[in-house]
């Protein structure tokens, strides 16, 4: 089993005080999500229901913590659970403090749910027939879970600027879908020694793109070298300020596949000369001894590649499995007096393997009630608009509705379409650019309304050298895709091909007509159904739509406070209250904490801690330690007023603000020190050798006072130094700060005055 | 380059914008921008290059002010009825913004006096407010044939149309995009079809910002793309338009020798 450190072990405990902070009012909602998110739950869509997400690393669960799983699910998630298209189980629609009461049961089944949300290294994906398949390579199993407690251990992966997906496959076909990752693993041996193909960079979502190439071969025991070099290369040139342009593909779009490849060798021959971490996997796993048997065959079970072992695969529909259903299954297991073990897959489903050939055909005759042999009825759909803040169309119900239509279809019809992969929406949980038929869910403006649509891509494909994303093809309205679907399969059992692309091909113009014939919106009068999704008695519409959870991190927090804190200066001046200027000290002084690994809301914690981070470090002005002498001093009672420091708390803030807007993309402060503005002495030399210009800027407001630095800095060359007399409070905290947003760079600012202060500018 | 203080308050939320700043704003002052036509179009356009503080502006109309303009020519008000739309134009702006210098020609533009409106002031930009496709395709081929970059536009009911030429840059013309006027009545004039009073105000609002990007070299123009606007859909649309190696007076071998005067102008509104 999975070693859990005991950081991670911690931090899952302590998530029981966090929501009891939460529910006293201590702590606010804001603060909360990103740790939530963290822990992998999400707020759903119904307000007040959360999902919760465990770590099935690279989908090895035991028959235990299966069992423990379903015992969770009857006592407080509605009965089912949910397999995801990351080899991962979810919870559904669960209250509040039944995820603390789910998280601390599944830590004591070995599962964590650490991680599974958030901006962090996801779970590590891997075949889920590896070590069994007859295409077997070499078995990456080990491999994948060494990566998995490997980024467990370092804390610092919590706080990437994006999510991080890692994959290994166990032959050149993918089933780990390791094309299409940001780093990914596919076994290869050569010369006798086990290693892998690299490839990275992938990722399906927002401007999707297949992984490249990054080597043909490296040795199995380098593997977390590259989990470690890919990482850095994230950490160092990953979007921060932009998460939806975060992700590596972004990286390799931006700076192209020669100079990602560069940079990522670089960096690798970096963590190669630094760290010491060879994954050195035991060996000891003997392959089994054939068994005499009957030979079984049935569209659901994959022969091993030992003789006489079979693997069979449980696809409930959508995903989701019933409690009493998977008792059946464990009661079964339970029973046989051998080992067998289980794979979740990264298709909503999962496999148990090592299973003889009766037994087999015993435990398909209990799965064949509630699952079925075709595979247009495994097919893939996210949660989409059910649960889903960011889902548009009701991909499941899509599903369901897709299944019914083909229900009374001759057997051959059935057999004809691959898997479907659906999304609700254009990101891409459903994996929709994967399949060979793919759907999105839309939606379309008309006169009449808005109309449910499909996006139905075709092609897509994983493997290696032969990864591609499908190809979008035009939209569908959503309730005309299942009627198009059944007779896309009649046209292709007609083709006499077997092959899916190769029909497409073949029988492109018909296709294309039969899409076409398909693809009119009638009007509400003439076709009212079309604006109504699957399932639903009300008009399609987009309520209940809302941003993503799955991103929050601690950028928001920082940012939360600062806006708190500025809000609280501007009631300060409207009321004139000495307790909204402290609360405003109390925000600034502990928004970068987070970064500092400080969480606490004691206020003279937070102050301490700041002084102990950014006062003695030199980033702030040691004046600010007077500051909060007084501050705590009125907290006491000793004083009643906060008068005369309204200037010093704004310079506190703005401090704050422009020490967040310096964070390097590894989070490090970047802001020059105070100490080191002063110091410069080359700097100083010149300003006085230039008889430097000084304008006078004092009772000018903003923006004049802007516009007026604008145009005599238009007057003087470029490199040449000018002075401007700015007042105190918002004159010199934004003026600089605009001055330099337009490339101009500040030399000094000088507060030696009294209410006003000396910026110094060179001209860009 | 000295602004005085009102200018510098005047042109403030200019010289904030880092796209502009002070040397935008001092480009803008030195510009000169040629309208002609100071209707439905002209009127809005005119009003906003002065505010934005075009140093020269030149208006062209043979007309005089009509109670019936007032719906939506707006650099005209009631008291100006009777009076010569350039009159009335050169008082609006000139109570608006005195820091603009504006040169009146009263008069239609023909093929024979275009050319010198034109190069009176060496405009910098010229900007199609007439009403007519005679006009319209005068102007395109004089623009043409001088090298001035220039907008085009159009408005009835609803809908509006524009374009920006620009010379050396293998635009297409207006020409190349419509090779003639269409016959006589085949399209409704203003007068016949009417027009939503606004359409002239966001259509000429968008020339008087293609003229202002063009002059401060700012961001893309629509120069190689039609743009229409529909006002009952709400719908803009962007198509892009190939230059035409057989358009009569900008391409291979242009067929067009010398300025044609359209007769008669359909509408003179």
């Amino acid at each position: 089993m999975l070693k859990i450190p005991q950081e991670v072990i911690q931090e899952e405990k302590n998530y029981r005080n966090k929501v009891e902070e939460l529910k006293n009012g201590i702590l606010e909602a804001e603060r909360f999500k990103p740790y939530r998110v963290s822990m992998g739950i999400y707020e759903q869509r119904d307000n007040d229901t959360y999902m919760i997400r465990t770590r099935i690393p690279s989908g090895v669960v035991t028959l235990e913590q299966l069992e423990k799983i379903n015992s969770l699910a009857k006592q407080y998630a509605h009965g089912y659970i949910h397999f995801t298209t990351r080899q991962d189980i979810q919870f559904h629609k669960v209250t509040l403090d039944d995820t603390v009461n789910i998280m601390e049961e599944l830590l004591k089944a070995g599962i964590v749910t650490r991680g599974t949300g958030g901006n962090t290294a996801r779970n590590v994906g891997c075949s889920p027939l590896a070590g069994v398949s007859t295409d077997d390579v070499f078995d990456v199993t080990p491999y994948a879970l060494a990566t998995t407690e490997y980024i467990l251990k370092d804390p610092t992966i919590f706080n990437l600027p994006r999510k991080y997906k890692i994959a290994y496959s166990n032959s050149p076909e993918d089933t780990g879908n390791a094309t299409i990752a940001d780093l990914g693993l596919v076994a290869k041996i050569q010369n006798g020694q086990k290693g892998f193909e690299l490839y990275g960079g992938g990722g399906l979502g927002g401007s999707p793109n297949v992984s490249i190439k990054l080597d043909d071969f490296i040795p199995a025991k380098d593997a977390l070298y590259h989990v470690q070099a890919m990482k850095e290369l994230f950490e160092n040139e990953g979007n921060r300020t932009n998460k939806h342009k975060a992700r590596i593909r972004y990286i390799l779009q931006r700076l192209g596949e020669e100079a990602f490849k560069a940079k990522y060798q670089e960096i690798l021959h970096k963590v190669k000369n630094e760290k010491n971490i060879d994954l050195i996997v035991d060996e000891l796993s003997i392959d089994k001894q054939p068994a005499a048997s009957i030979e079984v065959t049935h569209p659901l079970v994959v022969p091993q590649k030992t003789a006489g072992y079979y693997a069979l695969y449980i696809h409930p529909e959508n995903g989701n499995l019933g409690a009493s259903h998977l008792d059946q299954i464990i009661a079964f297991i339970k029973q046989l007096t051998y080992e067998v073990s289980i794979r979740l897959t990264s298709t909503q489903g999962f496999f148990v393997r090592d299973l003889l050939a009766a037994d087999t055909e015993r435990l398909l005759a209990i799965t064949s009630a509630f699952t079925s042999k075709y595979d247009v009825d495994n097919s893939v759909a996210c949660a989409g608009a059910a649960t889903c803040k960011l889902g548009l169309c009701l991909s499941q119900n899509l599903l369901s509705a897709i299944k019914k239509e083909f229900e009374d279809a001759e057997q051959e019809i059935k057999l004809q379409l691959p898997r479907l992969f659906i999304s609700g929406c254009q990101n891409s949980c459903g994996q929709h650019q994967k399949g060979e038929i793919g759907l999105h869910g839309k939606a379309k403006r008309v006169e009449s309304g808005l109309v449910p649509m499909y996006a139905v891509l075709f092609g897509g494909a994983v493997g290696a050298d032969k990864a591609k994303l499908g190809v979008d093809h035009g939209m569908l309205p959503a309730k005309k895709i299942p009627a198009f679907l059944l007779e896309l399969a009649w046209l292709k059992k007609e083709s006499g091909l077997s092959d899916f692309m190769a029909f497409l091909e073949q029988e492109k113009t018909s296709v294309c007509q039969l899409f076409e014939s398909y693809s009119s919106i009638e009007t509400e009068s003439e076709n009212a159904e079309l604006y109504y999704d699957f399932g639903v008695a009300e008009k399609f519409s987009l309520k209940g739509r809302g941003p993503g959870e799955c991103s929050a991190g601690v950028l928001d927090v920082i940012k939360l406070d600062i806006s708190n804190a500025n809000s609280a200066v501007c009631d300060f001046e409207k009321t004139n209250q000495p307790e909204k200027l402290y609360a405003a000290s109390v925000s600034a002084s502990r928004a970068l904490l987070i970064l500092k690994g400080v969480d606490t809301t004691k206020d003279r914690v937070i102050f301490k801690e700041f002084i102990h981070h950014f006062v003695d470090t030199g980033y702030v002005k040691t004046q600010v330690k007077k500051l909060v002498e007084d501050l705590l001093d009125y907290k006491l009672g000793d004083i009643n007023q906060l008068d005369g420091h309204l200037d010093e708390v704004k310079y506190l803030i703005h401090k704050v603000s422009a020490m967040y807007e310096s964070l390097s993309p590894k989070l490090e402060i970047t802001l020059q020190k105070e100490e080191e503005i002063k110091k410069a002495p080359e700097l100083h030399e010149e300003i006085q050798d230039e008889a430097l210009n000084i304008v006078d800027l004092k009772g000018v407001k903003c923006p004049i006072n802007f516009v007026k630095a604008k145009i005599e800095i238009a007057k003087i060359a470029s490199g040449r130094l000018l002075g401007f007399y700015l007042d105190n409070g918002d004159p010199i905290a934004n003026v600089p700060k605009s001055l330099e947003a337009e490339g101009h760079e500040i030399i000094n600012i000088d507060d030696k005055y009294e209410g006003y202060n000396l910026l110094v500018v060179r001209k860009k | 380059m000295d602004f005085n203080e009102a200018q510098i308050e005047r042109y403030s939320r200019h010289i904030i914008l880092s796209e502009v700043g002070v040397e935008g704003q001092q480009k803008l002052l030195e510009s000169k921008v040629l309208i002609i036509g100071t209707g439905g179009l002209g009127a809005p356009a005119a009003m906003f290059l002065a505010a934005a503080g075009v140093g020269t502006i030149g208006l062209v109309d043979a007309d005089s002010v009509d109670l019936s303009n007032l719906q939506r020519q707006i650099i005209h008000q009631t008291k100006d009825v009777g009076k010569l739309k350039v009159v009335s134009g050169k008082e609006t702006i000139n109570e608006m913004n005195p820091d603009v210098n504006v040169i009146t020609y009263h008069t239609f533009v023909n093929a024979s006096n275009i050319l010198e409106i034109i190069k009176d002031q060496d405009y910098d930009f010229i900007i199609d407010g007439t009403d007519n496709f005679g006009a319209k395709f005068l102007i395109n081929d004089a623009c043409v044939i001088a090298k001035k970059p220039f907008s085009h536009a159009g408005i009835i009911r609803f809908n509006g149309q524009l374009t920006t030429y620009i010379p050396d840059n293998n635009t297409p013309c207006y020409r190349c995009m419509f090779k003639e006027p269409p016959p006589e009545g085949a399209v409704p004039t203003c007068r016949e079809a009417g027009v939503l009073g606004v359409m002239g105000g966001v259509i000429g609002t968008l020339q008087a910002t293609e003229a202002i990007k063009y002059i401060l070299g700012l961001g893309e123009t629509l120069a190689g793309y039609l743009m229409t606007y529909d006002a009952i859909k709400m719908e803009f649309r962007k198509i892009k338009i190939k230059h035409n190696a057989k358009c009569g007076i900008c391409g291979d071998e242009p067929s067009i020798q010398e300025l044609i005067d359209y007769k008669p102008p359909v509408c003179s509104l």
